[in-house]
């Protein structure tokens, strides 16, 4: 039995090293910093002077296991549980579960690490230079090819970039990289980026669905359609095989991949075979038998993988915040103060540990301990029920209201904060309703407005605009506490929100996310963060990696496991 | 009737296949093109409307394309029911072998401690969850023993011997967690109102043998009901490859309508339910025949 975690234990996390770690990540553009400085040597080591003071991250057994010759056997086959995607084609897939496979077939134009930092040695631009704060300059690698056999040029990258950002793809990621007004390619290797506004979150976009790079030869024999069952135009360290949807996909080797790791070409594998198991028990059943090498794990089973000999349990910190969001145009929760009292009856303290066994951690805020703008100094409310009280009762609410909320069905975390919650706000005399519903019918459902308030989770992006922009700037992707009439949020919200992303000084947008922050969670109480959610993925110890198991947004990355020699 | 049912049942559910498919708040596209989509898709027309244009198609044998896959029903179709049926079919064999041999020998043995164990045994059978069984013969034969893989699934086509091993464990599950109990049940109890019968006396009297009696006497006429039971534990088994597929990982009819029902894609459930529909009709049109070729009395009439 072994159990370690991916990430910095938070209580272990200060600001400084938060701040720290993100000095490449949050991008120090105002200086027109070069952040990609690789040169033309494909085999660059990671290096830590681009990311200075880095707090150490704790060894996970494969992810961080350090990969020194022997121990690591060129060649064989694993097999992994993963979501299965709907869509393999980066430019028109939607669900958050398909990058884990997307980043097998594809690589990035502008990659990140595990904790968010963009890395030269990880992105098919192996340079990049902020010119102005609306101006970047990429340099692409050398000898990159994808695997149709075509070459990677500045040309494709303009193509794949403007298919993103051309409305008739009704691509997800036109929004995250909308501020491109225009790409210039002065020659074969330079793409210039010129942005119709600064945005210091762009370049951790592209290292997300925007910019993964596709062969224009397969995109346009294949087309866009076509392309998302058969996706055979990535550069990524596997080339697809077979897709049997409702059973596996099966990738294999590209012997020409451009990166390699401590002198050796990767990947390490032959094979990967990533298997779609939908049930978690049977999933866990896999892993005992060694018929998965690695999958996930739920917070139920946790005890079995980390009682198992052969097995081993890798946890990424604050990979969701678990929160309950509310309807603001609803007759209760129209009145801040009665947003208020729900946060100040939510014991968030009793939720972990009767949820998580413990293992997670109250919420502060939106942001999660794994994000560089995280701030274990937000001042969050915490369980006061008389306060909650009080302030239901100012609002007009006293005992006897009832509360109408909506979650998802077949989910035990929910059913179970919904019954503590339900139990907090019966003590004080309010009665929440639950409604549970459909994953996929829920958002719509909430979007009628006849709900007061929705459970739901949101995973967390790798530029801290992701989560907090898409959640809570008015008419955002995802902002389930707007008005479903007016589709609002707050206007001097929105403002600091949008000011945050043009801010390229790392300590001023930081702070600028701390304010919007305390103004999301205490003064409008958009929404009521309970806890931290964490991924855990379960390791049959015949397994290694090369690099971290999880990325920045703690999604699992597979590209560098091998089978121990 | 079973299409109009389904087209009122799925607009009641809610949520919305654009939706689901392009994200939650269709933010990926805008107005107009949503509007396309649903235009597309026919979602823009009152409910009737969709059913029409959707029978009038389906006269074509085009049973639409898959918002969710972007592929036609079809041809998924075409995947994924030779799956479902090799896996309902070993079922149904396992079913027969087991219920058979144990239906006669609890008619036989008739109040005794053997006929209470095996009522006992199918009582089991169909009060227990398909679910947890199939947990707990993962668990057992795949986890502990290893005999059997826990996930996977390998074609009659690709490779017989191994298609025997990745079906076996779903088969068995499906087998024993019903339509076994359910023939055994049946046969029982047709066979101890036969063995009651002048003719079966006669038989005996005559000197007999009493194996022959039961067999030959006794079986063949309590075949009738228990061939009606055998078409009901069919339609049982393709309903209840929902369960089975989702525990076995098995890329089937059944894992392919709850997938389709998650994510609103109407044209796929509308096919898988259709199917279903066609194959029960047929089943039930065989089990006619069949009562003709065992009973001539009825292929006279």
């Amino acid at each position: 039995m072994e159990r370690t975690s991916d990430r910095t234990s938070p209580s272990r996390l200060t600001r400084r090293k938060v701040l720290g770690s993100a000095s490449v990540g949050a991008v120090g553009l105002a200086t027109a910093a070069i952040i990609g400085c690789g040169d033309d040597d494909d085999d660059v080591e990671p290096t830590q002077e681009t990311t200075p003071g880095q707090s150490p991250t704790a060894q996970t057994p494969g992810a961080d296991t350090p990969t020194k010759g022997p121990s690591i056997r060129t060649g064989g086959s694993i097999a992994a549980v993963v979501s299965e995607p709907a869509d393999l084609n980066p430019h028109t897939g939607i669900s958050g579960g398909e990058h884990q496979t997307l980043w097998l077939i594809h690589d990035n134009l502008i990659a990140y690490d595990e904790k968010s930092v963009p890395r030269e040695d990880l992105s098919l631009a192996k340079q990049w230079e902020v010119v102005s704060p609306t101006e970047i300059a990429l340099t692409l690698r050398d000898g990159v090819k994808f695997h149709d056999g075509t070459d990677l040029t500045a040309e494709v990258v303009k193509y794949n970039l403007e298919l993103i950002l051309d409305p008739a793809t009704a691509s997800v990621s036109r929004g995250q990289i909308s501020p491109i007004g225009s790409i210039e390619t002065p020659d074969a290797k330079t793409v210039v980026l010129k942005l119709t506004k600064p945005s210091a979150s762009l370049l951790l976009a592209l290292g997300d669905r925007g910019g993964m790079i596709v062969s224009r030869a397969s995109l346009e024999s294949k087309g866009l359609k076509d392309y998302a069952v058969a996706p055979t135009g990535g550069s990524g360290a596997f080339q697809f095989e077979n897709w049997v949807r409702n059973s596996n996909l099966k990738l294999k080797r590209n012997p020409n991949y451009w990166r390699t790791r401590d002198g050796q070409k990767l990947p390490h594998l032959d094979n990967l075979e990533l298997k779609f198991i939908p049930e978690a028990a049977v999933s866990l059943a896999a892993l005992q038998a060694s018929e998965i090498q690695i999958g996930p794990v739920s917070e139920e089973d946790l005890k079995i993988v980390e009682s198992a000999k052969d097995l081993s349990v890798n946890t990424f910190v604050g990979a969701s915040t678990l929160q309950i969001f509310m309807n603001r145009n609803s007759p209760v929760f129209k009145d801040p103060r009665a947003r208020q009292a729900l946060s100040y009856a939510v014991d968030r303290e009793s939720m972990v540990l009767a949820i998580t066994d413990g293992r997670s951690q109250p919420a502060l805020g939106p942001l999660t301990p794994a994000q560089w703008a995280f701030d274990p100094k937000l001042p969050a409310p915490s369980f006061d029920p008389k306060k909650a009280k009080q302030l239901f009762e100012a609002a007009g609410f006293g005992s006897g209201t009832t509360i109408k909320v909506l979650t998802y069905a077949g989910a035990e975390i929910y059913k179970r904060q919904v019954e503590l919650v339900q139990q907090s706000l019966r003590e004080i005399g309010i009665t929440m309703d639950a409604e549970f519903v459909q994953t996929g019918a829920v958002y719509a459902e909430y979007k009628k407005g006849t709900h007061d308030a929705a459970f739901s989770g949101f995973s967390i992006r790798a530029d801290p605009h992701g989560s907090l922009g898409e959640e809570f700037i008015s008419k955002g992707g995802f902002a389930w506490s707007q008005n479903p009439a007016t589709f609002e949020l707050e206007p001097d919200v929105d403002k600091l929100l949008t000011e945050a992303n043009q801010e390229y000084d790392l300590t001023k947008r930081t702070a600028l996310y701390r304010t919007a922050q305390d103004k999301i969670i205490n003064e409008y109480a958009m929404a009521v963060c309970m806890y931290y959610g964490n991924t855990y993925l379960g390791q049959n110890q015949s397994i290694g990696a090369t690099s971290s198991l999880f990325g920045g947004e703690g999604k699992p990355r597979l590209a560098e496991v091998y089978l121990k020699g | 009737m079973v299409t109009i049912m389904l087209f009122l049942l799925m607009s009641f559910v809610p949520g919305d296949p654009i939706t689901a498919r392009y994200g939650m708040d269709g933010s990926s596209l805008n107005a107009e093109q949503e509007a396309a989509l649903r235009k597309e898709y026919g979602l823009d027309q009152p409910l009737p409307v969709q059913y029409l244009s959707w029978v009038r198609a389906l006269i074509t044998g085009d049973l639409g394309d898959s918002i969710q896959q972007r592929r036609s029903v079809t041809t998924i179709l075409k995947e994924r029911i030779p799956v479902t049926l090799q896996i309902s079919g070993f079922a149904l064999l396992l079913s027969v072998v087991l219920a058979a041999p144990l239906g006669v020998i609890a008619a036989v043995k008739h109040n005794s401690v053997w006929d209470r164990l095996l009522s006992g045994f199918a009582l089991a059978g169909v009060a227990m969850p398909a679910f947890w069984l199939g947990l707990l013969l993962l668990i057992l034969f795949s986890v502990k023993l290893s005999w059997f893989p826990v996930t996977g699934f390998t074609r009659l086509t690709t490779d017989p011997l191994e298609a025997l091993r990745s079906s076996f464990l779903p088969a068995l599950t499906a087998a024993l967690g019903g339509t076994t109990a359910m023939i055994l049940r049946q046969l029982r109890a047709a066979l101890i109102d036969v063995m009651r019968q002048d003719y079966i006396r006669t038989a005996r009297a005559k000197g007999v043998r009493a194996r022959a009696v039961v067999v030959r006497h006794g079986v063949r006429n309590a075949m009738l009901p228990t061939v009606t039971v055998i078409g009901l534990a069919t339609a049982h088994l393709l309903g209840g490859s929902v369960v089975i597929e989702r525990v076995f990982n098995i890329p089937g009819m059944g894992r392919l309508i709850i997938d389709a029902m998650n994510a609103r894609d109407y044209p796929v459930v509308q096919g898988v339910v259709l199917v279903i529909t066609v194959f029960v009709v047929a089943i039930n049109l065989v089990t006619d025949l069949t009562y003709a070729y065992l009973d001539p009395r009825i292929r006279l009439r």
